[in-house]
C-alpha cells in the first residue's frame, strides 16, 4: 500500500519515484492502475524525484467509482498496478454533455457527418489511455470546454487481452449515446421507502409501461395511459420520497416545482416562471425519461370556488395545456403530491390529466416496523432495542416522525453521557415521547395526558374490568375479537354521581393503550360561524381516523348535546351539532375525499390483518382502525336516545360511588404521600359513607389543614384531625341521588 | 475523346494582319485603335484616382462617425442638449468630404465621356461595315459594353457616397452610422467583377 | 558532451535535436499567432460592421436606393470569407508545428525507454534528467494540439450571425498564456543542452 494524493491536474499523470518505479517492475510512459478505497485511476508514470519513496502523486481525470455515490473521494492509501496497454482500434462512448443545445447540435452531427463528433472525441482523447467503464474528465480543459463536453464515459472497449487502450488517430469512435449534464448527475442513491414497496412498485410499473414491449403496445393504447398521477396522503407519509425512488428505479430525471419558488410578485411573473418549468421538462423529455413533480399541487392550482374574489393566477390553464401537450408524448409523466386533494381544482382531477390518485397512508404497524428498521440501519443500536414495540407505541407517527424520533433519540445520546456509544431502548421511548406525531399537531382538542396507572385509582374492580374489556381489549387483542367475528365497541358511556372518577377512569384507560387521545370540551366545539362547530367534529374524526387506533373523549356530553325538542328553536346549533355527531358515529358513510384507507373495503370498527403478513404465511398482526367515543356525565337522562342506542355508545357503564373498601383503596392512595400518625383508615371508611372519591380527598385535605392550623411545624397527621375534618366535611352525595342513578341503572336508558 | 473537346470549344479568332507584338512594338497607333488605347488608359487612371479619393474620404469619415458617435452618447446621458443641434467640428469636416464628392463627380463624368467616346468608335467602325478587332479579340462593341457596365457601377456608387455626405452628420444612432462608414468602406455597388472588368481591358489592349 | 554517459549519447542527441526543433516551432507559432491576431481584428470589425448594418433601422438611405443592404451584407461577406480563408492557411502552420513535436516525442521516448531508469532520472548541474525532458516534450506536445483544435473548432463554427467577440476572444486566448509559459520553462532549462554543439 501506498500513499498517494490526488493533483487537481488535467493531464493523465502520475508522479512517482524512480526506485518505487523499477520496484513496480514499470519504465518510463508506461501506464499504470491506482486503486484506492473508492476508485481506480489510471495514470501515466513519469519518474520524478522529487516525491519521495513509496509515494505518489496524480491526477484523477481517468476514474472509475467503485461504490455507488457520485462524489470522487480519494482515500490517502492506495495501490498500483502496472497495465497492459496497446493502441485502441474501436472505442464505444457515452457523452456527458453541458446542455441541450449542444445535444441538439452533435445530435444533428451524428446523423450528417458523423466523422465530426468521431474527430471530437479524438481530439480530447489524444494520448489518453483507458479502460472499459472508466470515465474521463475533460469538462474542466479548454478543448472540453469550447465542444461544451463534460464527461465520456468508455462503455466498451474490443479486446480482453489488454488492460488500457490509448488511443490515437486510427481509432474508430462509436457514440452510443449523449446525455446532459444535469440528468447525469442528478443519479443520485435513490432513499429508502419503508412500508411503501406496493406504491413504489405501482408506479413504476405506470411509468415504464410505455418504453416495454414497444411492438405489444400500438399508438393507439400508449396515448390512452396514465399521464398524472395524484399522490394523496397526510403531510410526512413519504411522497417525496416516493417519487425520488420511482426516478432513480426508471432512470427519469425528475423535475420538482415547489410552488412557493414559482409565484413572484410582478404580474405576469407566476406564469413566466411555470412556463420556463414546463419547457425545460419538454426538453429534458426529448432526451430522454423525465419526471414532472409538482409539490403541493393544491397551493399551486387551488379550486376557484375558494378564492372568493382574489386575483385569479391561471397557472390551472397552464398545466392544463401542458397536459394536452404531451398526450402522445411517451417520455414524460406528471406527478402530483398534495394534502387537500379536495383543494385541488376539479379540471386537473379527471382522466386526461391526474387519471390516477394514489393514497399514501398514515403506516399502520408492519409499515412502521419496516420504516424503523430503514431508518435506524445505519445507527448503533444496541441489543436491547425493540423495533416491534417501538413499531407498537408509534401511533399515528408517519415516516417523517419516525425518522424526528430517532434523531431525537441520538441527540439524546449525544447530549447525555458522552461516552456512550450504543442508543438504547429508553433513549428510544424518551424521543417518543418527546415527538408529537405531525397528525396530531393542529388538532383541536390535544390535551397534555397526565399518565395515570390503573393501580392509582382505588377500588371498583368491577367498573374496571368493564372499562377494559369496553376499551382496552378491542386495542390490544384484535385477534380474539377477530376470532369470534365481534366487531369493535364505538361508544363508551360511563354516567354516574359527580366525582366519582370518570374522567380518571378513561384517562387511566387511555394511558395503558397506546391509542391517540383527543379530548374535547363544549368551550372548542361552539363558535359564532355558522357551520363551524360541524366542520370541527368533522375535522376530529377525521384526524381520529388517520392516526387509529384513537379515542375521542367528550366530557359533559349532556352540555355539548342534549336531547332534539320540537319545539324551541334556540337549542337550534346543539341539534346540529348532535347530528353531526351522530353522524360521524354510524352515517351512510365517509367522504371519499377523506377516506385515508383504500384497498381493504372494510366497513369502519373491523379489525382488519395485514395482506402481505398474509402472503407470507407467518403469524400475522391484526389492527385495528378504530375510533373509539368515550363519553362522561352525571346526567344520562338529558341525553337524545338516537345516540344512546347499541351500535353508536354500545357499552353504558355506571361508575357508582365508592363503597367501604373502594374508600378504603382512595384513602390509601390520597394518605401514601401523606405522613400519619395512628390513622385508622377502616375505621374511616366505615365512617364516610355517601362520600364520593372527590370528598374523601377533600378530607384527606381538610385533615392535613387541621394538623397545619394546629401547629405549622407539625410532622404527622392523625385520627383526631381527621375526626375534626369529618365534622366539616359533608358529603356531595344524598341518598336520594344514588338512588335515582341505580333506578337509571335497572330502568336501562 | 479530344475532338469532343475541339468541338465544344471553338477557337478564338485572331485577326489575321494585327499582332499584338506588332501593336506594341509600334509605338504609334493610329484612329480607333489609338483613342481605345488612350481611353482605357484614362480608365485606369480615373479608378485609380476614385481609389485614392475613396480612402481619403474614408478618414474624414471616420472623423465625423467618432464626433457624432461622442455626440449621440453625450445626449443620451444628458438630455439638456436639444435634439437637432450639430456641433460645429462637423462643419469643416464636412467641406473636406465635400471636396471629395466633388472629385468623384468628376470621375463619373469623365467616365461618362469615354463611355461615349467608345460608343462614338463603334459606330464608326459599324459605319465603316468594318468589324474588326482592334487589339486581340475585342470588337469595339465589347469595349463600350464594358466601359459602360464599369460607368453605371461607379455612377451608382457615387449616387450612395452623395446620400451618405448628405445624411451622415443627421445619423441617429449607432448602427444607422455603422451602416454608413461601412457603405463608404466597401462600396457595395463596385463589385469584384469591376475588377475583371478592368484587367481584361488592360490586357486587351496590352498596357499590361 | 564530453560528461555524458556513452549509454546516453544517442539519446542525448536526439533530445538536442528535438528541442531545437521546438525552438523553432516556438518562434513559427508565435508569429502565426501575430497574424492571426491581425485577420481575427478585422475579422471582428466585419463582423461588427455586419450586425450593425443588418440590424440598422429603416433610414433615408435605405428608402432611396432599396438594394443598399443586400448589396453591402453581400461584400462584407465576401471580405469575412476571404479574412477566414487566410486563417485557416494559418492555421495550417499550426498543424505542422504539432505535427514536428509529435514526431520528435515518438523518437525521443522510444529511444528512452531503453535506457535503465536510474540513468533516465539522474540530473547533472547542467542538463537535466532526460525522463523529464521527454516528459515536457509530451505535455507540449499535448498542449499545442488542443491549442490547435480549440483555435480551429472556434474558426469552423463561426457564423457571423451569431458571432460574440467577446466570448470568441476568450476562447481563442485561452490556455495561450500556459501553453507559452511552459514552453519557455522548457527552452530555459535546457539552455545548455541547446548551446552544446
Amino acid at each position: 500500500m501506498m500513499h498517494v494524493c490526488v493533483r487537481e491536474d488535467q493531464s493523465q499523470k502520475c508522479w512517482i519515484h524512480p526506485a518505487t518505479l523499477s520496484q513496480l517492475n514499470g519504465e518510463l510512459t508506461s501506464y499504470f492502475m491506482i486503486s484506492t478505497s473508492d476508485s481506480d485511476f489510471i495514470c501515466q508514470v513519469w519518474p520524478n524525484d522529487q516525491i519521495s519513496t513509496n509515494c505518489l502523486s496524480f491526477s484523477n481525470s481517468v476514474f472509475k467509482n467503485k461504490s455507488a455515490h457520485d462524489s470522487c473521494n480519494v482515500n490517502n492509501y492506495g495501490d498500483a498496478i502496472h497495465m497492459k496497454t496497446t493502441n485502441s482500434k474501436s472505442l464505444k462512448l457515452t457523452l456527458i454533455v453541458e446542455d441541450h443545445q449542444i445535444i441538439k447540435l452533435l445530435k444533428h452531427d451524428l446523423k450528417i457527418h458523423p466523422s465530426k463528433v468521431e474527430n471530437m472525441c479524438k481530439n480530447l482523447l489524444y494520448k489518453y489511455c483507458v479502460a472499459e467503464e472508466f470515465t474521463v474528465s475533460v469538462g474542466q480543459t479548454q478543448l472540453g470546454k469550447i465542444y461544451g463536453i463534460y464527461y465520456i464515459l468508455i462503455n466498451s472497449c474490443e479486446d480482453e487481452n489488454y488492460d488500457g487502450f490509448i488511443i490515437n488517430q486510427q481509432t474508430e469512435i462509436l457514440v452510443d449515446c449523449i446525455v446532459s449534464k444535469e440528468r447525469f448527475l442528478q443519479n443520485i442513491k435513490p432513499p429508502d421507502i419503508g412500508g411503501l414497496e406496493k406504491e413504489a412498485r405501482e408506479l413504476c410499473d405506470i411509468l415504464s409501461l410505455p418504453f416495454q414491449g414497444r411492438s405489444l403496445i400500438s399508438g393507439e393504447f400508449k396515448k390512452v395511459l396514465p399521464k398524472g398521477i395524484l399522490l394523496r396522503g397526510p403531510p410526512g407519509t413519504g411522497k417525496t420520497s416516493l417519487v425520488k425512488h420511482v426516478g432513480s428505479e426508471c432512470n427519469a430525471y425528475i423535475i420538482t416545482v415547489n410552488s412557493p419558488e414559482v409565484f413572484g410578485a410582478r404580474p405576469g411573473e407566476t406564469e413566466e416562471n411555470l412556463n420556463k418549468i414546463l419547457d425545460k421538462a419538454l426538453t429534458f423529455n426529448e432526451e430522454g425519461r423525465t419526471i414532472l413533480f409538482l409539490d403541493e399541487v393544491d397551493t399551486l392550482c387551488p379550486d376557484r370556488r375558494h378564492l372568493d374574489g382574489q386575483k385569479e393566477i391561471n397557472l390551472t390553464k397552464l398545466l392544463v395545456d401542458f397536459f394536452d401537450r404531451i398526450t402522445s408524448n411517451e417520455n414524460i409523466m406528471v406527478i402530483g403530491a398534495t394534502n387537500r386533494p379536495v383543494s385541488v381544482d376539479n379540471v386537473l382531477r379527471r382522466p386526461g390529466r391526474f387519471d390516477k390518485e394514489i393514497m399514501i397512508n398514515v403506516p399502520n404497524e408492519s409499515q412502521r416496523l419496516d420504516i424503523l428498521k430503514k431508518v435506524t440501519s445505519s445507527l448503533p443500536l444496541s441489543e436491547d432495542v425493540d423495533l416491534e414495540r417501538l413499531a407498537f407505541i408509534t401511533n399515528g407517527y408517519v415516516g417523517a416522525d419516525l425518522v424526528s424520533v430517532a434523531r431525537e433519540a441520538v441527540l439524546i445520546v449525544i447530549l447525555g453521557c458522552k461516552k456512550e456509544r450504543k442508543i438504547k431502548m429508553d433513549h428510544f421511548e424518551q424521543a417518543v415521547r418527546k415527538v408529537m406525531p405531525s397528525i396530531r399537531k393542529g388538532t383541536v382538542g390535544l390535551v397534555e395526558l397526565s399518565p395515570v396507572q390503573w393501580s392509582q385509582i382505588g377500588g371498583l374492580s368491577g367498573v374496571k374490568g368493564q372499562i377494559q374489556q369496553a376499551v382496552e381489549w378491542p386495542i390490544k387483542h384484535p385477534e380474539a375479537f377477530q376470532r369470534m367475528g365481534l366487531p369493535c365497541p364505538k361508544g363508551v358511556l360511563l354516567y354516574g354521581p359527580p366525582g366519582c372518577c370518570k374522567t380518571t377512569l378513561v384517562r387511566a384507560a387511555a394511558t395503558s393503550v397506546n391509542a391517540t387521545f383527543i379530548s374535547l370540551s363544549g368551550a372548542q366545539l361552539y363558535s359564532p360561524y355558522v357551520g363551524d362547530s360541524e366542520r370541527l367534529i368533522n375535522e376530529v374524526f377525521q384526524k381520529a381516523r388517520a392516526a387509529a387506533p384513537s379515542i375521542i373523549f367528550l366530557d359533559e356530553i349532556d352540555s355539548i348535546v342534549g336531547k332534539r325538542s320540537e319545539s324551541s328553536s334556540n337549542r337550534g346549533v346543539q341539534e346540529r351539532v348532535l347530528s353531526s355527531l351522530l353522524n360521524e358515529m354510524d352515517g351512510i358513510g365517509i367522504k371519499l375525499d377523506d377516506k385515508l384507507h383504500t384497498s381493504e373495503k372494510v366497513k369502519e370498527g373491523d379489525i382488519t390483518s395485514s395482506k402481505s403478513a398474509l402472503q407470507e404465511g407467518k403469524s400475522y398482526k391484526t389492527e385495528n382502525r378504530n375510533v373509539l367515543l368515550v363519553a362522561a356525565t352525571n346526567r344520562p337522562d338529558l341525553l337524545d336516545d338516537a345516540l344512546v342506542r347499541p351500535g353508536r355508545i354500545d357499552r353504558i357503564l355506571y361508575v357508582p360511588p365508592p363503597d367501604e373498601e373502594a374508600r378504603f383503596e382512595i384513602f390509601k392512595v390520597y394518605t401514601k404521600k401523606m405522613p400519619l400518625k395512628n390513622v385508622n383508615l377502616e375505621d374511616l371508611s366505615k365512617n364516610t359513607n355517601l362520600f364520593s372519591g372527590a370528598d374523601l380527598q377533600n378530607l384527606c385535605r381538610e385533615a392535613a389543614l387541621h394538623a397545619l392550623t394546629d401547629s405549622l411545624e407539625s410532622t404527622s397527621v392523625s385520627m383526631e384531625h381527621f375526626r375534626r375534618a369529618l365534622l366539616t366535611v359533608e358529603p356531595s352525595l344524598t341518598e336520594t341521588m344514588v338512588e335515582k342513578y341505580t333506578k337509571m341503572l335497572n330502568r336501562g336508558p | 475523346m479530344t475532338n469532343e473537346n475541339e468541338s465544344r470549344f471553338s477557337p478564338v479568332k485572331k485577326h489575321g494582319h494585327r499582332n499584338v507584338k506588332e501593336l506594341n512594338k509600334s509605338g504609334n497607333l493610329t484612329g480607333s485603335a489609338r483613342q481605345i488605347k488612350d481611353g482605357v488608359a484614362d480608365v485606369y487612371n480615373l479608378i485609380q484616382k476614385w481609389k485614392n479619393a475613396n480612402s481619403n474620404g474614408m478618414q474624414i469619415i471616420d472623423t465625423i462617425a467618432n464626433i457624432k458617435l461622442q455626440y449621440i452618447y453625450k445626449k443620451n446621458k444628458d438630455e439638456t442638449i436639444q435634439n437637432g443641434s450639430i456641433p460645429e467640428e462637423l462643419e469643416s469636416q464636412c467641406t473636406l468630404l465635400l471636396s471629395i464628392i466633388q472629385k468623384m463627380e468628376k470621375v463619373v463624368k469623365k467616365l461618362t465621356v469615354t463611355t461615349a467616346m467608345f460608343v462614338g468608335v463603334m459606330k464608326l467602325q459599324q459605319h465603316l461595315a468594318d468589324d474588326l478587332v482592334l487589339f486581340q479579340t475585342w470588337t469595339p462593341d465589347i469595349f463600350v459594353s464594358t466601359v459602360r457596365e464599369l460607368t453605371e457601377m461607379y455612377r451608382e456608387e457615387y449616387k450612395l457616397k452623395q446620400l451618405v455626405y448628405k445624411n451622415i452628420c443627421h445619423a441617429k444612432d449607432r448602427n444607422t452610422m455603422m451602416f454608413y462608414t461601412s457603405s463608404w468602406l466597401h462600396q457595395p455597388y463596385v463589385t469584384d467583377k469591376s475588377h475583371v472588368l478592368l484587367e481584361s481591358m488592360l490586357l486587351e489592349t496590352g498596357h499590361k | 558532451m564530453e560528461n555524458i554517459d556513452p549509454r546516453l549519447k544517442s539519446a542525448y542527441q536526439q533530445l538536442q535535436k528535438s528541442y531545437k526543433i521546438l525552438q523553432q516551432c516556438q518562434t513559427t507559432w508565435k508569429e502565426t499567432l501575430k497574424q492571426c491576431q491581425e485577420e481575427i481584428d478585422s475579422l471582428q470589425n466585419l463582423s461588427e460592421q455586419y450586425t450593425c448594418c443588418n440590424e440598422a433601422g429603416i433610414d433615408v438611405l435605405l428608402l432611396q436606393l432599396p438594394d443598399v443592404r443586400e448589396k453591402l451584407l453581400y461584400k462584407i461577406s465576401l471580405e469575412i470569407d476571404k479574412k477566414l480563408s487566410k486563417l485557416h492557411i494559418n492555421m495550417n502552420t499550426l498543424k505542422e508545428c504539432c505535427d514536428r513535436i509529435s514526431k520528435q516525442y515518438d523518437y525521443s521516448s522510444t529511444i528512452s525507454k531503453g535506457l535503465p531508469l536510474d540513468l533516465v532520472t539522474m540530473t547533472t548541474e547542467t542538463i537535466p534528467a532526460f525522463a523529464d525532458m521527454v516528459e515536457w516534450l509530451n505535455d507540449i506536445d499535448i498542449m499545442l494540439h488542443h491549442q490547435y483544435w480549440a483555435k480551429k473548432h472556434l474558426l469552423d463554427t463561426y457564423t457571423v450571425q451569431k458571432f460574440d467577440s467577446d466570448n470568441f476572444m476568450k476562447m481563442w486566448n485561452s490556455g495561450n498564456n500556459e501553453t507559452t509559459q511552459k514552453v519557455n520553462d522548457a527552452l530555459c532549462y535546457v539552455k545548455f543542452l541547446l548551446d552544446d554543439t
